[in-house]
């Protein structure tokens, strides 16, 4: 395509946006729309990776070896023979009354005083196991249960089973919503520039006739197209990023998310930005690009 | 030059528009196409912009067989052609001068071959005033001419022209006819399908009479309605 008619191309599809005003706005909304729900999947799905991501880091396996052992001083070998394991990335040694003031630590003054009377080795000396794969976690608490001078070993496995499970299954599932919804888009999108091209048929009839070539009367609807893709995508981009900063402030401020942290916007705006513009451009030219096809046929 | 060989057109739901129609029209001539309605005047003109097919003969025009034409070449075809139409078909959303820029910028012509001709156009059929405004501001004549400018600018060999005076009232058709007149003048076939009686009776051209599918008269000067 030559410069001189690229720049014709936008000029005339800038000028048929303003010309068509009320279908390039009814287009402009429905991209938004179909923007907005895409943007509410990914803004889930990205913190529920996030989410999942935490959990596996706070996963960690507790080993509480038996009075015996640790006054013993089989310490030293109860870790060497952890160590030779495969799978654990770190090993931690905790003395127990380490544990118990940190524990203590973490209570209210009231709290604290009742556990005032207890001797400062209440708990047992343990070791804090971090694991490269946490799925891991229930075959090598077995093994080192196995182990003496183990008294007992204590992973959170189930909870990490349910939270996995959850991850995975809203992670495929919004993979294919994503699809259908992007499907959805173009399809209401194509049938918007239909029914805007519907109107415009007997103007893309003169151009046959004058002798226009379909690549020529093509480009300026599929510019089109794509700079009312560009413009949803950024109102939609706008419209997400005030939603989720209200809903991440509304959600920190809940008890339940005291343990786990939601992404920040700034982190992830490029996440949602790209794919926007992406798909808006995208929806727009095929969409043009679909119905205008019918009315070449002239 | 327009050369039609045993043409014949069946469309579809069985109507036998053309049957065995042979016609000649040399470089320059002016011609009128006359007959009824559903005479087959609008099916050549259809057949001559290739937006239709014959089921059977040749038709050859500017030395090129438009029968075998492929989809592709059409638009290149059509660039050959000027054509004006009953109901103007001008782009709603651009003033004058850009109706007639657009067939020139499709031809891929610079923005200098354009400043000049389009002007040149515009002052031929005498609406150089008028270069801005917009299809909807222009009284129908006015519409009709910027069509025939827009038809012309590429200079065409040939100027197809379906009842052009269809909507213009007698005073502004003659203007119209006087333009069209010019154009062949400067060398342009012109074939022009009408009903207008007294038009034909006064230009005093070729007259071709078609009736039921068939060329039943063809006078080199000729009247719209023979005397017989």
């Amino acid at each position: 395509m030559p410069i001189r008619n690229f720049k014709r191309f936008v000029s005339e599809a800038v000028s048929n946006i303003f010309k068509n005003g009320l279908m390039s706005i009814a287009s402009l909304f429905i991209t938004v729309a179909c923007l907005f729900i895409l943007g509410v999947f990914l803004v889930v799905t990205i913190n529920l990776n996030y989410i999942s991501k935490q959990v596996a880091d706070q996963c960690q396996i507790q080993v509480y070896i038996t009075r015996e052992a640790s006054n013993t001083g089989q310490i030293q070998n109860i870790s060497n023979q952890i160590k030779t394991i495969e799978g654990i990335s770190d090993i931690e040694f905790k003395r127990g009354e380490d544990t118990f003031a940190e524990f203590k630590a973490g209570l209210s003054e009231e709290e604290r005083a009742s556990y005032n009377g207890l001797p400062d080795n209440v708990i047992d000396d343990s070791f804090k196991i971090t694991l490269h794969d946490i799925s891991e976690a229930g075959a090598i608490s077995e093994r080192i249960s196995t182990i003496s001078g183990v008294s007992r070993v204590e992973n959170r496995q189930d909870m990490i089973n349910i939270v996995y499970s959850i991850t995975n299954a809203v992670r495929h599932v919004s993979v294919w919503i994503i699809l259908i919804f992007m499907f959805i888009s173009v399809f209401i999108i194509s049938n918007t520039i239909k029914l805007a091209l519907y109107a415009r048929r007997k103007e893309i009839n003169i151009m046959k006739y004058v002798g226009a070539t379909d690549s020529f009367i093509r480009w300026p609807f599929m510019i089109e197209g794509m700079l009312v893709g560009i413009a949803g995508a950024i109102i939609a981009y706008f419209i997400v990023q005030s939603c989720y900063s209200a809903g991440v402030a509304a959600l920190n401020s809940t008890p339940t998310m005291s343990l786990l942290t939601l992404r920040a916007f700034g982190e992830i705006w490029h996440m949602i930005l790209i794919p926007f513009v992406l798909v808006g451009v995208l929806i727009g030219a095929i969409g043009s690009a679909l119905s205008i096809r019918k009315y070449l046929k002239v | 030059m327009i050369l039609f060989e045993n043409v014949s057109k069946t469309y579809e739901n069985g109507v036998v528009a053309l049957h065995d129609v042979d016609l000649f029209i040399d470089k320059g001539e002016f011609v009128f196409l006359v007959g009824s309605s559903a005479a087959g005047k609008s099916t050549m003109i259809r057949l001559m912009m290739k937006e239709i097919e014959p089921t059977s003969g040749n038709i050859v025009i500017n030395g090129v067989d438009v029968c075998s034409l492929s989809r592709r070449e059409i638009p290149f075809f059509r660039r050959t052609i000027g054509v004006v139409f009953q109901d103007y078909r001008l782009l709603p959303n651009k003033t004058a001068y850009d109706n007639i820029a657009y067939a020139m910028e499709i031809v891929g012509a610079s923005r200098r071959e354009i400043r000049r001709q389009v002007p040149n156009v515009l002052s031929m059929v005498g609406l150089t005033h008028k270069a801005n405004m917009y299809p909807n501001e222009l009284s129908g004549g006015e519409q009709q001419r910027v069509s025939i400018a827009r038809a012309i600018v590429n200079n065409p060999a040939v100027l197809i022209a379906d009842e052009p005076t269809g909507n213009l009232d007698p005073e502004t058709a003659k203007g119209i006819m006087e333009l069209m007149d010019d154009i062949n003048r400067r060398g342009t076939t012109i074939i022009m399908a009408t009903h207008a009686e007294n038009i034909v009776n006064t230009m005093q051209k070729r007259v071709i009479r078609v009736e039921s599918g068939a060329i039943s008269r063809d006078d080199k000067k000729g009247g719209y309605s023979y005397a017989n």
